[in-house]
């Protein structure tokens, strides 16, 4: 059969081409899913994950649980088998947080000596195309002109940016932060997706011990992840666990009653004599 | 004849000499018990120099990559030498021979014995692995295997014993070391010791330790036994030194005593001498900066890349850090540029499945742009370490290796399927904070202008800074002394971690979980 004969119509007036596979008909463009946090109940909230060449914004202020998501959202990804590097803007991550990523695949942690120098770093990682998802954490807001850049780096290299800004928790930057929250004044760096994170709720009584690794309180604190742009609006909460002490306590309430703290009182105890 | 621990023992025997039953390891006294006509030489190192540069020649006939591993055992190499007697050695010398891409390794053996043996100076023995030290146990004996071509990494060849060549498969260094003793390895005396008494006999048992551990415990030397005892050794034969290769030099027209300029005229060098390495297929291993002083003399750096390289922008990165880390002595007049150590230039075929392929060449690039810029430290990859205070419950490798001794069967978000766990953060240093107590203990703190109400908090919890170094504040303006370590909740949910040094009201923000 010729290439005429399969242009030419059939009885119905559909080619022949279009009969044997009708697949062909109705070209669906496929729909490329972003990454996944692998945390269900926010996967569902962000259906179409973490956009791949684009830029999602991280609006999480200290403390609030952006660290833990950032690093699930990198754990998922190493799984999927793609490339991440972490840019520690503040070096503040204890490395004992991420060590487990390392095992995981190409995981990478630059710690830049100055907090303005983590976007010269992402923009050298993004370069590289060798990374799947970067990842800039606790970093001063970016010029619009630095955005930009960033912007067509990753999407030049169809890699995923993430952007966590610090925001310093003065009550002026909380107001700022109520205004993005609802929507009247969105980071403007030119994100696809922006993601909010807070506690979602005062957790009565419990207070973990020092933090160790090798397993966790379930649920010690619950965050809520609220998606302000990129998608219908939508929250999720996110249970994390908190890690357990290395050292054996009978009981967190239970106070330290060891030699080194009955050491302290003997001179008074000798005074009183 | 050579001393040990003060009393003497042969080192070496001529045939002759074997002949009457005397053997290397054997004291002194009782080798002259054997043979009253014993002649004793002492140690000779231009001797045994000269004997080595004619085994290496005859070897040259069969591989044209061979090096003298320097082990003919001279006084300092005594426990090499107790080894070489232990299993059976006579403390001949040890040689490194390529024996990638020659062919069949079995005939390749075969006719390095050959030749070896046929210079009288004692039995030879040969072993074919991918590694030196697997190469160079193979020698001593264990299973004899069919080696398959098409293995990973550079085949090397030990010879030094007339023993049918032992061959071991491609890939199966570290399972063909296992069963051997830990003294294979040329160990300091304390370390073999140290080893021996925790009952870490055999280099599987090390080999099967956590790297980290390793290093914590026992140090750069206990890291590299582990790192040979995986069969990871990065001795082997080196290509001869070739002075044919690219050099650049310029006359600076002036006595120099910035960096500027030099910086200038080397990324003028740089260029002419990358393009005459790419011209060649060649990648350098190492540069050779060499300065022309004012008064005459002459001041050289190597420079090495993190890997073989003929991109200038890289060279230049490089060259840059010695240059200002470099303090001279006098101005300099004259700038050479040489390329030391070449490797052929090499490409790596990317996975066409692969979700995504990163060029090593380029990652390598963008690291050590990052370096150049923000310190060797800049770029690392988290790992665990033991410690009792929050701080040093993990550490910053730099060292690529590390991600292999990784905790790899750490379950996904610290043990619960569902939930991750909070990260740790922890300030470079502890800020000291103002407390507000009130009448159930901690009622806020003042971190960043910001006073925080605390509404929950656990503690005390006390743990003593480490005591028994000298640097026992771990960071600079922190107190030594006890700690009492407080984890707190405030008013927006943050969990901070506190601590109280030994004065009531000292007060420090270690860090948070975020």
């Amino acid at each position: 059969m010729g290439a005429s004969a399969l242009a030419r119509p059939a009885a119905d007036g559909r080619p022949h081409l279009e009969l044997a596979f009708p697949q062909l008909r109705r070209p669906v463009p496929a729909v490329r899913r972003g990454l996944a946090f692998g945390i269900p109940s926010l996967d569902t909230a962000l259906p179409q994950g973490v956009p791949h060449g684009q830029i999602t914004a991280l609006d999480a202020p200290l403390g609030s649980g952006g660290t833990t998501l950032l690093l699930a959202l990198a754990e998922a990804t190493l799984r999927a088998d793609e490339g991440v590097a972490l840019v520690d803007a503040e070096r503040s991550l204890a490395p004992q947080a991420a060590a487990r990523l390392a095992a995981l695949g190409p995981f990478w942690v630059v710690r830049p000596r100055a907090g303005e120098n983590a976007w010269w770093c992402a923009d050298v990682l993004l370069r590289s195309g060798a990374f799947g998802l970067v990842i800039v954490d606790r970093v001063p807001a970016p010029a619009r002109r630095v955005a930009v850049r960033l912007q067509r780096l990753a999407h030049d290299k169809d890699t995923a940016l993430v952007l966590r800004v610090a925001q310093a928790p003065t009550p002026v930057a909380q107001t700022a932060r109520r205004q993005v929250a609802s929507g009247s004044q969105l980071p403007g760096y030119g994100a696809a997706v922006v993601l909010a994170v807070e506690p979602a709720v005062r957790e009565p009584g419990f207070i973990p011990a020092l933090s160790g690794w090798g397993g966790a309180w379930p649920e010690a604190r619950r965050l809520r992840v609220t998606t302000l742009k990129g998608g219908a609006p939508r929250a999720a909460e996110v249970a994390v666990g908190i890690p357990l002490p290395d050292r054996l306590r009978p009981h967190w309430a239970v106070r330290d009653r060891r030699a080194a703290e009955r050491a302290d009182r003997r001179p008074q105890r000798k005074a009183r004599r | 004849m050579a001393e040990d621990h003060g009393k003497p023992r042969v080192v070496a025997t001529s045939r002759q000499a074997q002949a009457r039953g005397i053997a290397a390891g054997m004291a002194f006294a009782e080798a002259k018990a054997l043979a009253t006509d014993l002649v004793a030489l002492p140690w000779d190192d231009a001797r045994v120099a000269r004997a080595a540069l004619e085994v290496t020649t005859a070897l040259l006939v069969a591989s044209p990559r061979v090096s003298w591993a320097g082990g003919s055992l001279p006084p300092s190499r005594l426990a090499t030498w107790r080894l070489a007697t232990r299993w059976g050695g006579t403390g001949v010398g040890v040689w490194w021979v390529d024996a990638a891409g020659l062919g069949s390794e079995a005939k390749l053996a075969g006719k390095l014995v050959a030749v070896a043996g046929g210079l009288g100076f004692g039995p030879v023995r040969a072993g074919i692995a991918d590694s030196a030290v697997a190469a160079y146990a193979a020698s001593f004996g264990g299973r004899t295997e069919q080696r398959s071509h098409g293995g990973t990494g550079t085949p090397t060849m030990h010879t030094s014993a007339v023993v049918p060549p032992r061959i071991v498969p491609p890939g199966a260094d570290a399972r063909y070391l296992a069963p051997f003793p830990v003294t294979l390895l040329d160990l300091d005396d304390d370390l073999a010791e140290t080893l021996r008494s925790l009952g870490l006999v055999t280099l599987g048992q090390l080999a099967a330790l956590v790297a980290d551990e390793v290093e914590a415990r026992f140090g750069p030397e206990g890291l590299a036994a582990h790192r040979l005892a995986r069969g990871l050794d990065s001795r082997g034969p080196t290509t001869p030194r070739d002075d044919t290769l690219p050099a650049v030099e310029v006359e600076l027209g002036g006595p120099v005593a910035t960096a500027e300029p030099l910086l200038f005229v080397l990324k003028g060098a740089l260029a002419p001498l990358s393009e005459a390495l790419h011209a060649r297929g060649l990648a350098a291993r190492e540069l050779a900066l060499t300065l022309t002083l004012d008064d005459g003399a002459t001041a050289a750096r190597p420079v090495r890349p993190a890997r073989p390289t003929s991109n200038p922008d890289i060279l230049f990165d490089h060259c840059r850090l010695a240059l200002e880390a470099w303090q001279l002595p006098e101005p300099a007049t004259a700038l050479r540029l040489s390329a030391a150590v070449t490797v052929p230039a090499s490409g790596e075929q990317g996975d066409l499945l692969a979700p995504r392929w990163a060029d090593p060449a380029a990652l390598a690039a963008a690291f050590e742009r990052i370096r150049s810029s923000e310190g060797a430290d800049a770029v690392a990859l988290p790992a665990l370490r033991d410690g009792h205070l929050p701080g040093d419950g993990g550490a910053w490798v730099t060292d690529a290796d590390a991600r292999a001794h990784g905790r790899a069967d750490a379950p996904a978000h610290g043990g619960v399927e569902t939930a991750p766990v909070a990260a740790l953060r922890i300030l470079p240093a502890p800020a000291p904070v103002r407390v507000r107590l009130g009448r159930s203990g901690l009622a806020a703190f003042r971190h960043q202008d910001a006073w925080h109400d605390v509404v929950d908090w656990c503690g005390p919890e006390r743990l003593a800074s480490r005591w028994w170094r000298s640097d026992a504040t771990d960071r600079p303006g922190t107190p030594a002394g006890p700690r009492d370590y407080y984890t707190v909740r405030t008013a927006d949910g943050g969990l901070w971690l506190l601590y109280r040094g030994p004065a009531a009201d000292q007060w420090y923000l270690e860090g948070w979980l975020d």
